[in-house]
Formats: structure tokens, C-alpha cells, sequence
């Protein structure tokens, strides 16, 4: 944070020679985001955490709610049986909502290619009073599996009873048709049936993207509830960040417009990452677009958290 | 005729919210456990296996613009979100928060969203429909919370009924209508439609009679038409806050057959699952409903647990708190 402070807001554009963003371009690709993908909204977060360099109302991005059907694992589990790549295999799997326009094939292909850029080695190369969080939670998440849940019986008031009521749809009441017809198999996998009512629950994330001072990049924070609603924990968070990068690339930081303390995807390999899909645009007679910046960012980001579905569809051609 | 099923809310509270209750508990409401007014919202669902969300956030506390604060920090809805009212009622002790009277809570919120409808209070916030209650015995010490929610639905006296086949909204409506009711988003929490050739109008509650006359037709083809934002996405069920606007349109326009529409949002998402194609209508067949001066009917919607069962619901948040473990956590 003491870096961040005296790090000078960059002003000029070094998108395409260093990929990375001013604050006022960050804010051009969150307008242009929010305006192709509703499910993502700017945000203004707690006031007294504002930074000045962003608009007041445009201090981060965030999608709540998104849905995260299976665990990374079974992704590579499929991966493994079936011996081919493991971004390929994914995008066969359908996943990845994508448009199949040849460009978005081509980054995909790179991206699979960077993966193993992404790996990263554990000590950044920058002095970093920011980036120190290694995966220390281990030890203190098992502190938290061994706290006292208490016993919810002391809580039931026995008097509270309703009624049954045929207007609720739940307890084996639906027409069962309703399910097969409609989601297709892979969502199935490994969610869970708490009830009777043909809904099967998933994790859900809230997802959000903060503008990075020191890196000059996007930062993605992950926030995650399990099927009954509750707050994941570090170490089940790290169930859905594919297999190279949970305990390398992300780690838990307070938010910096929340004051909550969530996972962050580690942006110390995001500029060179960036700047390699740009050349690459460059190199396909594609003009990049500094605008587009965070659809090609989520793009790769999607390689971490594989099976979280969030949208950031964009058809590159036009 | 089949029985109408409703979807109900789940709550889904972010775990800034109960921050916010800390504060507020230690700075503002101290030992007090009078209720305290907060606010909610709902969205669109984006995939079936998605319930239907009532959220909290941290700004749960804050007041609605309207109600004549001269704070500049108002509750703030999500875009494309709807207004959700409630009333929480935080108890000191883990004693009093099992003793509270929650079956009369819960009377009394269904009697008080009656009252709105029949005093026409509805009519022009439509969001009093979806009232909610809140529970909670916070544990400051401990970061833990113990929480109870209801999202009352009064009951007619015999189930609401659908009669017919659902259809999906692109069936109902011609491309040239659904253009011109995409040219009129977004739309109100609950809203009027009127079919005229190949263009609908959109109208809010109030306009009821203007809409649709002193006595509007009982015949399928003609029925008056309503809608609303269901913020779920099942294929043949609507979610909770319809119950309570059918049975505002049978007490205060003693309505008998109404084409419903279930608007899920439109091109909510850019990529593959449009909801566009979620969006469903059916008729609703609605009970005669005795006008009296006060609800005596019965009301259902406590939250359950995994079971099934009327049971408070238990969140710690230690870890994204407390001091030391965030101290351990940063190293």
C-alpha cells in the first residue's frame, strides 16, 4: 500500500507497448463492458475508500451472482482422461460461452499457449509491500474449520409452524419434467440437491474488478457463497482456481472499496499477458483497442477460474 | 386447471451487510432492539439453477431517497434491480431472539401489506407488495449472526389457479410487440400491458382502470394483461412477488382471469443463454376475494433451512474480520 501511494498515477498510454492501463482507459473498457455484458455494473463501494484518480461512481466493477457449477478438479479430471490439452478440452466441453468467430479461436489458442507463462514463479520480480500474501491461509483456515458451530437446535422456536401450502413450489411438488428439459448435462455435474423442488443449487461468485495502481492493470477479486448461500472459505475458493495458479496466483488481501477480505488473482504477470494478446492482435491485422481491454482480459482470466460463468462475450470483428 | 406454484425468495445476504450490522449495533442502535427499517433488492435470474435472490448489502441500512432525509446517502438499487422492503428485528440475546414473537411479526407485516393494498398505497409503490422481515441475534464478540426471514404472501381463500398451457413470451407477443416492448424497458417492478395491432404499451398499477375499464373481460382472448420482474427463470413456475400483486389485483379490482406475464429481463446476457427466450405468460384464475377491513386470512413464506425446515440460519464471518486471523492471513 505504501508503494501504491507513491507509485505517480500513469498518465500516458502504454496499452500497447507495456499492456497496461491508465485509470481513464480502465474506465473506457468498464464503460464498454458494462454496456455489451449488463450482468457487469461500475460500482462506487464505501466512500471513504474512494481513490480520486477514478470517477466517483466508476471506482470498480463487479457481477454478483454468477454461477460456478463444478469444481476445477473435475475439469481436469476430464482433462486428464482424455489426454489433450486442458484449455482445448474445456472449450470442447462448451464452458466458455464463446462465439466461434475465428478471432476469439485465435485467442483462445494463445491463451491455452500462455498458460504456462502464467505460472508464476513465488517471488515477484518488483519490490512488493503489496503483493506478500503467500498462501499462508492454509493454516489459519484450519483454525476456522475448528470453530464452535453451534447447535442450531437451541435456536428453533418449536411454536413457528406454517402451514402447508399448495402455492409454494418445493418438497416433490413440481412437474419433473421441468428439469431435464431444460439444463443440459454438463451444468449438472457435481451440484447439489439440498430439496425436493427439482432446483439444483450452486456456488455463486461476485466477482469484481478494481483498477491496480502499482500494476497499472485490472485486479480480480473473487467472493463465493456455497449452495446454501454461506460465504466460501479461502481454501474452497481455491476449489474453483484451476489447479496451476490456486496457491500461486491467488491470494486474500482486503478489498480495497469493500474493507472485506476476499481472494485476488494476482496481477503482478497481467500486463505481460496482456501485452502478448495484443501483439498478437496486432500481428492477425486486428487493430487493437485499448476499449476492449477487459474482454481479452477476462478472456485469459477465464484460464484461472475456468468454471466460473461469467459473461464477457464480445464479438471482436466488429 | 392446475394449482399456481410459486418459487420462493432466498435470502442472500453478502457478508457486508453483516459488517454494516456490527457498526450499527455498536454505534448507532446499542442495546435497543426496536425494529429498524432496511431495504432489499432482486434481479434477474441468469440460469435455472439460480434461486430466486433477495440481497442485502452493506447499504441495506440506508434510507430511501423518498422518505424526506436530507442525507446524501440514500439506498442505492443495482441497475436492473428491484426494491425490496423490510423491517429487521435484531434481539441482545440468543434468548430473546428464540422467545420473539415471530408468529405475530409475521401476522402483523401480512396485515400491514394488506392495509397498503386496500388504502391504495400500492398503487403507487408497488414494491410494499414485497415486504420482508428480518431476524437476527447478532454475536458481535464472536462475528457470528443468527438470522430469520420471511417474505410474507397472503393466501387467498382457495389456491390460485392457472388454467391453460404457459407459453413463452416470444409466442405471445409478435417480433413487432416484443420490439416495442424493448423499446419501453426497462419495465416496473409490476406493470399493465395493453396489445394494440403490432405495438403493447406499457402502464403502471395505478392506471388499472384507464387500462382496462371498470369491468374487464373474462374471455382468454381479451383478458387484461399484467406483468412483473420474476427473478427466477424456471420454465412453468413464476417466483414469490406475484402472489401478493395477484391478490392486490383481486381485493382492489375484484380481477378473476388476468394474462400474466413473467418478464425475466431481455438480453440480460450477451453470450450464449439469452433470457430473453425465459420470459413466460400464462392466465391466472384468482378466488373471489371478501373485502374486509383488516387481513384475518392466512399468510406463508418463512425462509427454511436445507431441510425443509422453519429454522434460523447461522453465518460467522471471523474470517473476513477479525483482526488477528486477518493479521495471520496477511503475512
Amino acid at each position: 500500500k505504501t508503494v501504491e501511494k507513491v507509485t505517480p498515477t500513469l498518465s500516458t498510454s502504454k496499452f500497447l507497448d507495456e499492456g497496461v492501463l491508465t485509470p481513464e482507459e480502465f474506465v473506457q473498457a468498464g464503460d464498454l463492458l458494462t454496456h455489451h455484458c449488463q450482468t457487469w455494473t461500475w460500482q462506487s463501494g464505501d466512500p471513504s475508500r474512494n481513490v480520486t484518480y477514478l470517477p466517483k461512481d466508476k471506482q470498480f466493477l463487479l457481477t454478483r451472482n454468477v454461477p460456478c457449477y463444478s469444481r476445477v478438479r473435475t475439469l481436469e479430471n476430464d482433462s486428464k482422461n482424455q489426454k489433450s490439452e486442458e484449455v482445448d478440452v474445456e472449450g470442447d466441453e462448451g464452458w466458455i460461452a464463446t462465439s466461434s468467430t475465428s478471432t476469439n479461436d485465435f485467442i483462445e489458442d494463445k491463451v491455452t499457449k500462455d498458460i504456462s507463462n502464467l505460472k508464476i514463479e513465488s517471488k515477484p520480480t518488483t519490490t512488493t509491500t503489496t503483493t506478500t500474501n503467500k498462501p499462508q491461509q492454509q493454516d489459519s483456515d484450519e483454525e476456522d474449520d475448528n470453530e464452535d458451530i453451534p447447535d442450531m437446535d437451541d435456536f428453533q422456536d418449536d411454536n413457528l409452524v406454517e402451514e402447508d401450502d399448495e402455492g409454494t413450489l418445493s418438497k416433490n411438488k413440481t412437474n419433473s419434467n421441468s428439469q431435464s428439459s431444460n439444463s443440459n448435462s454438463k451444468e449438472t455435474t457435481n451440484t447439489t440437491t439440498t430439496e425436493d423442488d427439482n432446483i439444483l443449487r450452486t456456488r455463486t461468485y461476485d466477482i469484481s474488478i478494481t483498477y491496480d495502481k502499482y500494476y497499472q492493470t485490472p485486479r480480480v477479486w473473487l467472493f463465493g457463497y456455497d449452495e446454501n448461500r454461506k460465504p466460501l472459505k479461502p481454501e474452497e475458493i481455491f476449489e474453483d482456481i484451476s489447479e496451476d495458479h490456486a496457491h500461486k496466483t491467488v491470494t486474500i488481501d482486503i478489498h480495497p472499496h469493500l474493507g472485506i477480505s476476499s481472494a485476488y488473482i494476482h496481477p503482478c504477470r497481467h500486463a505481460s499477458v496482456m501485452k502478448k494478446l495484443v501483439d498478437k492482435q496486432s500481428e492477425n491485422g486486428k487493430q487493437p483497442r485499448v476499449d476492449q481491454y477487459l474482454f481479452l482480459f477476462l478472456k485469459f482470466i477465464s484460464v484461472v477460474i475456468p468454471t466460473i460463468e461469467y459473461d464477457f462475450t464480445l464479438e471482436f470483428d466488429t | 386447471m392446475e394449482t399456481l406454484k410459486f418459487k420462493e425468495f432466498s435470502s442472500l445476504v453478502n457478508i457486508s451487510f453483516w459488517h454494516e450490522l456490527s457498526k450499527k449495533k455498536l454505534d448507532v442502535l446499542k442495546l435497543s432492539d426496536k425494529p429498524v427499517d432496511i431495504n432489499a433488492y432482486y434481479t434477474f435470474s441468469t440460469s435455472q439453477q439460480l434461486d430466486p435472490f433477495l440481497c442485502l448489502e452493506f447499504n441495506s441500512f440506508q434510507p430511501l431517497k423518498n422518505s424526506n432525509n436530507t442525507n446524501e446517502e440514500y439506498y442505492q438499487l443495482p441497475i436492473r434491480s428491484y426494491l425490496s422492503p423490510g423491517t429487521l428485528y435484531n434481539y441482545n440475546t440468543s434468548e430473546d431472539f428464540k422467545q420473539s414473537p415471530k408468529a405475530k411479526i409475521f401476522e402483523d407485516t401480512s396485515k400491514q401489506i394488506y392495509n397498503d393494498i386496500t388504502t391504495g398505497k400500492v398503487d403507487k409503490d408497488p414494491s410494499l407488495l414485497t415486504r420482508f422481515i428480518l431476524l437476527t441475534y447478532a454475536d458481535i464478540k464472536n462475528h457470528q449472526f443468527y438470522y430469520l426471514f420471511g417474505f410474507p404472501a397472503l393466501l387467498p381463500s382457495t389456491p390460485m389457479q392457472q388454467s391453460g398451457k404457459v407459453q413463452g413470451l416470444s409466442e405471445y407477443l409478435n417480433t413487432d410487440q416484443l420490439k416495442s416492448l424493448a423499446s419501453q424497458l426497462p419495465l416496473s417492478q409490476f406493470f399493465l400491458l395493453k396489445k394494440q395491432g403490432d405495438g403493447v404499451q406499457v402502464h403502471t398499477i395505478d392506471q388499472w382502470t384507464t387500462v382496462n375499464g371498470d369491468k374487464p373481460s373474462e374471455e382468454e382472448d381479451n383478458l387484461p394483461i399484467v406483468g412483473f420482474c420474476d427473478p427466477c427463470c424456471l420454465p412453468e413456475n413464476p417466483s414469490w412477488p406475484l402472489r401478493n400483486f395477484l391478490v392486490y389485483l383481486s381485493v382492489r379490482y375484484q380481477v378473476k382471469k388476468v394474462k400474466v406475464i413473467c418478464f425475466r429481463g431481455m438480453g440480460l446476457l450477451s453470450s450464449a443463454q439469452s433470457t430473453e427466450t425465459s420470459s413466460i405468460v400464462f392466465t391466472a384464475v384468482l378466488p373471489e376475494q371478501q373485502k374486509s377491513d383488516e387481513w384475518s386470512g392466512k399468510s406463508v413464506g418463512w425462509e427454511k433451512d436445507t431441510n425443509g425446515k422453519i429454522a434460523p440460519r447461522y453465518v460467522s464471518i471471523a474470517s473476513t474480520m477479525d483482526p488477528l486471523k486477518l493479521a495471520s492471513q496477511s503475512v
